[in-house]
């Protein structure tokens, strides 16, 4: 059958009619919707499950004047105590530059530079990336803090119009920093390796922090500011109240679930029930039409099947229909995953493949879903 | 008949599934043979007339089966060509459209179309919608399409319930213009068309449904 004939015999099928294209433009909208949800939901569970860590940032809740008398810093009973405390499991310090710092990333014609921190911790308790070691003569591996890192994309990049940048970009960034102490000045080269999202912090291999502590000399600091603490429930009530009694303050947020992430976990509920809501009904509305388009067919059916038209190639000719529709719903929906996706993974560092494949399964099973329910009532009632 | 190309058509008791014979047929029942030729089918409306033909097509629901004994088929052509009392139509298409899907598997050229069209008084018909033919014009239109369809047997049913006396002949005369090469059954009710047909030259033969 060449596609003119065919043509023709969907028409005649049709009545003559076009069909209304409300039920595809629906099931798209709906596909759209269900795809953003389902990806936003997927991302914020991954991102989520990575804030679930059970590590948590400790520092001590001084005043100035207690500073003064070396209220910040964490003694040995200190860590004792906090080791002891119920639900506690064990207790890292984390050591802080003692030299100068000036951070700069170097561009063609411009230089862009700040004072800077650094931190460490030991290479067992940090979540870094492969490649996460030092030696001299290197550059020094950095990461930093997912929540700066959206910082950066969420508020400071649109605010000096300068671009956003994806996490497998920060390798691409030339950094240099300016170490300077009672030994000397020191400038390395560095390179971004990625996020954490256990410290709120710049951070540095410890082979890196030591080595530039015994070349620039600097002076020896009483303890640690920062411990990394290693809990056995993050939503522990009674340990929260434990470190605030003891004079302990925990890094806002976490030992409880960010509440922007539950307002955003709500919005992509809402998307996606309303997403649903309209696949149902335009799934229906397309279904409820091709009821009716068979019934209205079934004497011209008969009559060309009279003719010599075998029931198969008619049943074909509807289902490629079908077909076509569904192939739209799918498109419409694999541009929305990636549309999706790309934006969650700007914005929600750390997020893999996984939500868009998610996203494209959602596609791929709403389109199918239209599919096989059509081709059901074109067989079975045709 | 001699040398003639259409096979008879062998037909084991053809029995209608859904409604009982009023009484004894020569039809339903009975082993038959229809050799080439005309066979008139006369019966009264509620006895079966369409339900035979639909199964001699190989549709509706009648029990029994229809066997075309002799020589080997010609390949592509098909066994009956059939001419529905009902006249469902594709609407929405012009006539011209109508005839493109009307022959599956075979090429009709559109002058041959036309030429009939123009015998049964329906020139330049082929632009029109098919919505908009009278009852009597889209029944020439199927005819014709029944007529140029390649097969051994044309099954007209009812076939000039629409059309006047006149028409009717010249549509039969088209029907039955080469008997050599194709077998020709028509339905009637009509007792006044039995009449018609005794006075015609062509000799058919005479099947009731009771």
């Amino acid at each position: 059958v060449n596609i003119a004939t065919e043509k023709l015999l969907c028409k005649a099928l049709r009545g003559g009619h076009h069909p209304s294209p409300l039920g595809t433009i629906g099931m798209a909208f709906g596909v759209a919707l269900a795809t953003i949800a389902v990806i936003g939901m997927v991302s914020l569970a991954e991102f989520g499950a990575r804030k679930q860590d059970r590590w948590v940032e400790v520092s001590k809740d001084s005043t100035p004047a207690a500073d003064l008398l070396g209220g910040r810093w964490f003694s040995k009973a200190d860590v004792l105590q906090i080791q002891a405390a119920p639900g506690v499991q064990s207790v890292v310090p984390v050591s802080s530059n003692r030299f100068g710092v000036y951070g700069f990333v170097q561009l063609p014609g411009h230089r862009y530079g700040s004072t800077l921190f650094l931190e460490s911790a030991p290479d067992s308790v940090v979540d870094h990336p492969a490649g996460w070691s030092w030696h001299p003569g290197e550059p020094v591996p950095i990461l930093i803090a997912e929540d700066f890192f959206f910082l950066y994309n969420a508020t400071f990049a649109p605010a000096y119009g300068l671009p956003t940048i994806r996490p497998e970009m920060l390798s691409t960034i030339p950094v240099g920093l300016e170490l300077s102490g009672p030994g000397g000045v020191v400038q390395v080269e560095a390179r971004l390796v990625g996020t954490t999202s256990r410290l709120r912090s710049i951070l540095v291999p410890q082979s890196f922090m030591q080595y530039m502590d015994e070349k620039l000399n600097p002076p020896a600091a009483p303890g640690s500011a920062k411990l990394l603490v290693a809990v056995a429930d993050r939503g522990d009530n009674a340990l929260a109240a434990w470190f605030k009694t003891n004079g302990y303050r925990v890094q806002s947020g976490s030992l409880r679930d960010s509440p922007l992430v539950a307002v955003a976990g709500t919005l992509v509920g809402a998307v996606g029930f309303i997403g649903m809501s309209f696949l149902v009904l335009a799934l229906s509305l397309i279904l409820t039409g091709l009821r009716l388009e068979l019934f209205q067919s079934k004497p011209v059916r008969e009559a060309l099947c009279g003719w010599g038209w075998s029931e198969r190639l008619l049943n074909g000719i509807q289902l490629r229909v079908q077909l076509k529709r569904a192939g739209v719903v799918a498109l419409v929906g694999f541009i929305t995953a990636i549309l999706a996706w790309s934006a969650s993974s700007a914005y929600l560092p750390g997020i893999d493949l996984m939500p868009l494949v998610v996203g494209f399964a959602t596609a791929v099973g709403a389109s199918v879903i239209l599919f096989v329910m059509a081709w059901v009532q074109i067989v079975r009632r045709a | 008949m001699v040398g003639t190309s259409v096979r008879p058509l062998y037909i084991e008791r053809p029995e209608p599934l859904f409604f009982k014979p009023v009484g004894t047929s020569e039809i339903w029942g009975n082993d038959l043979v229809f050799e080439p030729g005309v066979h008139l089918i006369f019966a009264n409306s509620g006895h079966g007339k369409t339900s035979f033909l639909r199964f001699l097509n190989g549709q509706g629901s009648c029990s029994g089966k229809v066997q075309v004994k002799g020589k080997a088929e010609t390949p592509g052509k098909r066994i009956f060509s059939f001419l529905e009392q009902q006249l469902r139509f594709p609407s929405g298409l012009q006539v011209n459209d109508l005839y493109r899907i009307g022959f599956p598997g075979q090429i009709v050229e559109f002058s041959k179309i036309h030429a009939l069209l123009d015998d049964l008084d329906l020139p330049g018909v082929g632009s029109r919608k098919t919505d908009s033919l009278s009852r009597g014009e889209l029944q020439r239109v199927l005819f014709v399409r029944a007529l140029l369809q390649d097969s051994e047997w044309l099954l007209l049913d009812e076939p000039w319930a629409h059309v006047d006396p006149e028409m009717a002949k010249r549509m039969f005369l088209l029907a039955a213009g080469d008997l050599n090469k194709r077998g020709l059954v028509i339905t009637t009710l009509d007792a006044a068309e039995e009449a018609w047909f005794s006075t015609s030259t062509t000799p058919f033969r005479t099947w009731r449904l009771s």
